[in-house]
């Protein structure tokens, strides 16, 4: 810093001694250098500060981030991700835990397969260890030589997998030149037996679709050799569980579902009979409890058959279209249109209508199914007989904002939460929306032009079933946790119409189904409601085909049952009196022997004496 | 230069160069430890050894025990391994046989099928020890469509 000092120095590190000579550059320098230097110390200082705290904020925005995604939120993280990431972290040995129907038969439990190896290039005799192991692979020994001296250099040749008896008597052999390492597989002893419902494991052991893609995470154990259960048949008894030998299982992460294996095959047997006599190209079936839509089964078809899930003629088969497939409901949604304006007291079982030929609302003309006006009907008539025109009216009497009000309490546009993967919200267009025209209204109010999934038009109806209260449909009854059991509660969503208004309606219900020809049940009230719907295409609607379905529940009075049936695009007739309601019907016959419910008087009788009172618990 | 602004020359400049000219007063004692005789030395050792030996020994012993021990462990587990692939597949089996599928075809072949006929009968409960209320019947007959 003496004279002739440059301005350059910061700090003195490059100080140059005044000896030295100054470049020829810098020696033009002006005069006053010095006090130049001096000036320039203090805004260096300040912004090598200002550098110093950027760096500083930085690192401890970088550190904020850092805990918040792997510490704050790296659970819902990891949970979002849904398991899709890391795939080589899954290791193939891990065990699953099981899954048992509501009485406690098993739907998939793990099996073992043992995939033996060999090592030819360290054994002593090929020929002799090839005439031990050949008969307990199956094969020939001079093959399985030839092949060992083949692959005489290779230190792993995998020779396929054996069942327990040959893979234990490997391991037995303890040669470390052959080996049979135990993997799990899982095993689904019904076979196709609610297949959609359960889905299916990979060879990558993660769990497909259904069940297993649902509580993926939770059914797969940690560690290949879990401690042994602590749970015991007190506890599940406990809880209100079946004793069964299958529970709990060693991995002891398992679940008990509401579904009845007995009903869910009766279901299976009777769609695949519908499909067989009606030609339709598919079909689904859910049954459910009214008070807490528990589903006692979902079939679906066509199915697969899980332990062969790769024998499918399309993935489509995969697809469990009780939650996932989207259609128009048609005339079962007018239960929707009726209870509203009965909630709303728009209309009463008797009031008339004029139900003419054609109803214009909207630029949209609305024509009854047969093309007919009926004259002056009750609002009980029209119901019974399906009438769009009168149906329209009484939407239009509602007013768009209490009939969208409706639709949305009954849950329709939005997921119903089941437990199963891939389910679909549904497509309801609002007024107000770009997409909506006030033929919407009076269109929606028959079922067309809305799209729903059967299991929300299901819960749908078992709201009125169940007095007006809407619950979360649930599939599984319990979850068994190490040492835990949660037991699964019905969940009421909310009150979507009045006691009373779903007694009125349950009436109009079965009058609804006394009309059908060959579908009351004698000594049985059924309350039921059907529906034909044509299929949307881009340019309109099908001519040709319809989806058909039914929907209703029983005993009328006290109802045990809820049902829906649908069959897609049926041959042999295109309306649903002809096609699904007789599979409601044998639905209905097989659930009364199942669970041998009296007709209607004598449980009448029963219940008034206090001594019978028909009950799901198995 | 860096280092010369680090530590400063005034922590180098105060050290004073090592004085020769001081001749420190030694004095030279007595040993305090007195050598034992031959004999103690060598009770002595021999005392270390075998206390060498006896804890050489029980570690030897421990040693070998735990690896005992941990080979029976690994026998167990890998035994307690197979035994719950046992039972898993036992399990399986006896799922498979009891499934719908396949008791169906045998119930239909031992003679079994749909009930043609069902009839509900009421039991009224015990009243008290001894008397037993009149047996109230509700009959019904169901016809399989």
């Amino acid at each position: 810093m003496n004279g002739g000092g440059v301005g350059r120095s910061t700090g003195g590190f490059y100080r140059l001694r005044a000896a030295e000579p100054l470049p020829a550059a810098e020696a033009t320098l002006p005069a006053g250098g010095e006090a130049w230097s001096a000036r320039s110390e203090a805004p260096k200082a300040i912004r090598l500060q200002m550098v110093l705290a950027g760096l500083m904020i930085f690192g401890l925005v970088l550190a904020v981030q850092l805990v918040r995604y792997q510490v704050v939120a790296a659970r819902r993280l990891a949970a979002g991700a849904g398991g899709r990431v890391g795939n080589a972290a899954i290791r193939v040995d891990l065990p699953r835990g099981t899954i048992v129907d509501r009485r406690g038969h098993p739907l998939a439990l793990e099996t073992y397969a043992y995939r033996v190896t060999a090592s030819p290039r360290d054994m002593v005799d090929r020929q002799a260890a090839a005439l031990h192991l050949a008969p307990l692979l199956g094969l020939d020994a001079g093959t399985l030589a030839q092949q060992f001296a083949a692959h005489a250099d290779s230190p792993y040749l995998p020779l396929g997998f054996v069942g327990p008896a040959a893979g234990e008597a490997i391991r037995a052999m303890r040669q470390y030149t052959i080996t049979a390492e135990p993997l799990p597989r899982r095993y689904y002893p019904e076979g196709r037996l609610a297949a959609h419902v359960l889905g299916f494991v990979a060879a990558d052991r993660r769990g497909y679709y259904g069940l297993e893609g649902y509580y993926d995470t939770f059914l797969r154990a940690n560690t290949p050799y879990p401690v042994p259960p602590t749970l015991t048949e007190t506890d599940l008894a406990a809880a209100g569980l079946p004793q069964t030998p299958f529970l709990p299982s060693y991995v002891q992460q398992d679940l008990v579902l509401n579904l009845d294996r007995h009903v869910q095959y009766r279901v299976e047997k009777a769609l695949r009979q519908a499909i067989a006599t009606t030609q339709a190209e598919s079909g689904t079936v859910i049954v459910l409890t009214p008070h807490g839509s528990a589903i006692l089964a979902m079939a679906s078809w066509p199915d697969f058959d899980p332990n062969r899930y790769t024998d499918i003629p399309s993935p489509d088969a995969y697809v469990n279209q009780a939650i996932s497939i989207i259609y128009e409901p048609g005339s079962v949604f007018k239960l929707i249109t009726y209870a509203a304006a009965l909630d709303k007291g728009v209309i009463t079982p008797d009031t008339r209508f004029q139900d003419t030929r054609v109803f214009v609302y909207g630029e949209k003309e609305i024509y009854n199914w047969d093309r007919e006006g009926h004259g002056t009907v009750t609002a009980t008539y029209a119901l019974a007989e399906s009438l769009n025109v009168t149906t329209a009216q009484i939407a239009v009497a509602l007013g768009r904002t209490e009939f969208y009000k409706a639709v949305q309490r009954f849950g329709f546009g939005q997921l119903t939460g089941v437990e199963l993967a891939n389910e679909a919200s549904g497509l309801v267009k609002y007024p107000g929306r770009s997409a909506w025209y006030p033929a919407d209204l009076v269109t929606n109010s028959f079922g067309q032009g809305i799209s729903v999934t059967p299991l929300q038009m299901v819960n749908a109806v078992a709201a009125i079933a169940s007095e007006g209260v809407l619950y979360r449909p649930h599939i599984v009854r319990a979850l068994i946790q190490q040492d835990r059991i949660t037991t699964i509660e019905p969940q009421p969503l909310n009150r979507v119409i009045t006691p009373a208004t779903a007694r009125t309606l349950t009436a109009m219900m079965v009058q609804t189904v006394e009309r059908i020809p060959d579908l009351p049940i004698p000594g049985y009230a059924i309350a039921g409601k059907s529906g034909t719907a044509e299929i949307p295409l881009p340019s309109g609607y099908l001519d040709e085909y319809t989806i058909t379905s039914f929907a209703g529940f029983f005993p009328a009075d006290a109802p045990l049952f809820v049902i829906l049936v649908k069959l897609d695009r049926p041959k042999t007739s295109k309306w649903a009196t002809y096609t699904a309601a007789p599979l409601f019907r044998q639905v209905v016959l097989d659930l009364i022997e199942l669970y041998a419910i009296p007709p209607d008087r004598v449980r009448q009788q029963l219940q008034a004496g206090g001594h019978v009172r028909p009950s799901l618990t198995p | 230069m860096f280092i010369a602004r680090l530590f400063p020359a005034a922590i180098f400049r105060h050290r004073r160069p090592l004085r020769t000219d001081v001749v420190l007063p030694f004095v030279p004692r007595t040993n305090p430890i007195r050598p034992h005789p031959v004999w103690q030395q060598a009770v002595l050792s021999i005392g270390l050894l075998i206390l060498l030996t006896v804890s050489l020994c029980v570690y030897v012993y421990q040693a070998a025990q735990i690896n005992v021990t941990g080979q029976e462990i690994v026998g167990l587990r890998a035994e307690y391994g197979r035994l719950q692939r046992e039972n898993s597949n036992l399990l399986a089996i006896y799922a498979a046989e009891q499934s719908l599928a396949r008791m169906e075809p045998r119930a239909s072949a031992a003679g079994f099928g749909p009930a043609t006929e069902v009839r509900y009968v009421t039991v009224f409960p015990t009243e008290g020890v001894g008397t037993v209320a009149p047996p109230a019947v509700t009959f019904h007959t169901k016809q399989q469509p």
